[in-house]
């Protein structure tokens, strides 16, 4: 039977499928009583934040992604004429990645010949014609226009614009750093930012090898979460949404759901993981883990297709150079940035503006059925 | 006189069957009665009752739908509307016709002499409605042009299209146009249409330039279908340099809004690169050469 409803599934068209699923989380949703961290007192979500936050950048043993980088310096050092000098790694959201290859990786290769200098992608240039001259700054201020070198752009999506002005940075990174075999570079970045720049640029046919972060598996992110959850001495609720057919236990049955919903990715699952801890119906000073659930996507303007697509392609920006891409006004595009404010589905940090990590899956498969280029397996 | 002795016999069976016709016409006109008027009028009310509610679902339905299958889903609308006519019809007519062969007969006989005088051009335009549903030379949600009239189909009737034009105008076309005039489809079915932009630019243009920044601008602009191709082709004309650029949007309805979006960010770039219009009437050269005479 269960398989038969998974060659159904696999038949299915994605939207059918899409709609199915509300229907059936809608029961579901109207079954189950609501629970999430909106009961707990902010002192106590922010120090389950600061815990979440306190974890390694990824539950994988970073070993897996190092050895394959290690491959590939390797093999340009063995043939250090050859073209193979660059490698993408693709993950979603690209934040997970830029820490990894910002922090991580600088210890891992610290002491490696040629010297490894990581390049400063935090933010963009304010203005988008000045992106070209921020970069070229700063690879100077690196070291990375030295002849032998290796180059880590921790976002790549923070290097260009989706503007006339802010696509030449693509050129000049071409030219400097993959057109030059005695640099090897490493770049993180979103999958939909590189679908984009397969389009418009040359510089994904320089790059010449891709890896994408693996998806996390339900005993991954049990090992990586288990701190928090011993620190705060979390239970597993017995609910009956959870209680499948099976004989796992309620533990391993909610990472399972966890590591499917968040479709193993790290981002979204330690907000989901974060959104389902509540207080425990007979004991409210006790912490429980209740159903994770993904949050139904609002409904959405045409209007606000575009925008979100902007933020999917360049993770992180500010409401100007978002105004900047888009070709649209500021203020018009404040009032619309703060009605999907406050519908949750962006998030406003520190003037930057980005997707709300729990609608990123649904998300992305919204905008593939409305036609935009964008895979929503990734 | 051999031919009067055989066309006589002729006359009179004609004459035979005119009357039987007539006959036959008289009798259907006396079972009409109030009852079946009544009856008759509500299925007419419940067909257009029915049209009005399948219009308006099928086209709030379709404007719900992820994009990918909005046109799907519009494109149903005539079907189901032919369904709905040919049920009322076949109604109406078993009603008040006890149709059986002899019947049947007398009616198509004097109906089709009336509908090929009366009824000419609508029942052309009816029957290339009916091979439209199937040939498809315009469907609804495509970008046409017929004759002078462009815009996108929004309705298909039994007699005719709907057309909106760009000024908001609705336009409606007899199908029968299809027989005569040549309908260009844009989209055929499909989500985009290709919108051609030109560019106007003087002959000492770096034509290289020109050609990198309108390739970034379609590239650029938010309305883009990306998996579709981008071309700049150009034309050298006796004024200056005529460039075009051939793209699609993610979705055809933003045509203009699109072409809009292109033409302001090209002529940001062009305005920070200064690149040079053509003059139709070099004004400053006859300014010069009218004080220098002077």
């Amino acid at each position: 039977m269960a398989l038969l409803n998974q060659q159904l599934q696999r038949w299915l068209p994605t939207g059918l499928k899409q709609f199915l699923d509300r229907l059936a989380n809608s029961d579901e949703a109207a079954e189950q009583p609501e629970e999430n961290c909106a009961d707990l007192t902010p002192e106590q979500i922010e120090q389950l934040s600061e815990a979440i936050q306190s974890l390694p950048n990824h539950p994988v043993n970073p070993e897996a992604i190092y050895s394959d980088i290690k491959a590939a310096l390797e093999q340009w050092q063995a043939n250090p004429q050859s073209s193979n000098n660059s490698l993408a790694i693709l993950s979603s959201p690209g934040v997970a990645i830029a820490n990894i290859l910002a922090h991580d990786l600088e210890q891992q290769l610290a002491g490696h010949e040629p010297p490894v200098l990581v390049l400063a992608t935090a933010d963009r240039a304010r203005e988008s014609h000045q992106i070209e001259s921020l970069l070229e700054q700063r690879i100077q201020q690196t070291g990375a226009d030295q002849d032998r070198c290796i180059v880590v752009i921790p976002d790549l999506s923070q290097c260009f614009l989706r503007s006339v002005d802010g696509l030449s940075s693509l050129d000049f990174l071409q030219e400097t750093l993959l057109q030059n075999p005695c640099r090897f570079t490493i770049m993180g970045l979103d999958p939909v930012a590189w679908h984009y720049l397969g389009v418009v640029s040359h510089l994904a046919t320089y790059c010449s090898q891709e890896l994408s972060l693996p998806k996390l598996e339900a005993d991954q992110l049990q090992d990586w979460l288990k701190p928090v959850i011993d620190q705060f001495q979390l239970q597993f609720s017995r609910h009956s949404a959870l209680q499948k057919a099976t004989n796992d236990s309620p533990e391993s049955r909610y990472f399972k759901e966890l590591a499917a919903l968040s479709n193993g990715n790290r981002v979204v699952a330690e907000q989901l993981f974060l959104q389902s801890i509540h207080s425990a119906n007979d004991r409210p000073e006790a912490l429980e883990l209740g159903v994770p659930k993904l949050p139904n996507l609002p409904s959405l303007q045409e209007s606000d297709n575009y925008l979100l697509y902007s933020l999917l392609l360049h993770g992180e920006m500010t409401l100007s150079a978002l105004a900047d891409s888009l070709g649209e006004a500021v203020p018009t595009l404040r009032y619309q940035a703060q009605a999907l404010q406050q519908s949750e589905v962006i998030l406003l940090r520190e003037d930057r503006l980005s997707i709300n990590p729990t609608y990123d899956p649904e998300l992305r498969q919204s905008l593939a059925l409305n036609n935009f280029v964008i895979d929503s397996r990734d | 006189m051999s031919i009067f002795i055989y066309s006589l016999p002729l006359a009179q069976s004609t004459s035979n069957t005119a009357n039987q016709t007539a006959e036959k016409a008289k009798d259907i006109l006396a079972q009409i009665t109030a009852g079946k008027v009544t009856r008759a009028l509500l299925i007419v009310l419940a067909a257009y009752l029915a049209i009005q509610i399948f219009d308006k679902l099928i086209i709030w339905l379709s404007e719900r739908v992820p994009r990918e299958w909005r046109l799907r889903v519009k494109q149903f609308l005539p079907f189901v509307r032919l369904v709905v006519i040919l049920v009322a019809t076949a109604s109406l007519i078993d009603l008040f016709l006890n149709i059986n062969r002899e019947n049947l007969l007398a009616i198509t006989g004097t109906a089709a002499v009336a509908l090929g005088f009366a009824f000419k051009d609508l029942v052309s335009s009816v029957i290339a409605g009916v091979f439209g549903l199937f040939e498809a030379p315009y469907r609804i949600g495509d970008r046409v042009q017929i004759g002078d009239h462009y815009g996108e189909v929004i309705g298909y009737g039994l007699r005719g299209i709907r057309l909106q034009t760009p000024d908001d105008s609705v336009v409606t076309i007899p199908h029968g146009q299809i027989w005569t005039s040549a309908v260009v489809n844009s989209n055929m079915g499909n989500l985009e249409a290709q919108v051609v932009t030109e560019f106007y630019f003087a002959h000492e243009v770096d034509v290289v330039l020109a050609k990198k920044i309108l390739y970034k601008v379609a590239y650029t602009s938010k309305y883009t279908q990306l998996k579709l191709p981008v071309q700049v082709i150009m034309q050298e004309k006796s004024w200056g340099t005529l460039f075009k650029l051939k793209c699609y949007p993610i979705d055809a309805r933003n045509e203009f809004v699109y072409k809009t979006d292109l033409i302001s960010r090209a002529k940001q770039a062009f305005a920070r690169h200064q690149l040079p219009y053509p003059r139709l009437l070099d004004l400053e050269s006859r300014a010069q050469h009218t004080s220098t005479s002077n």
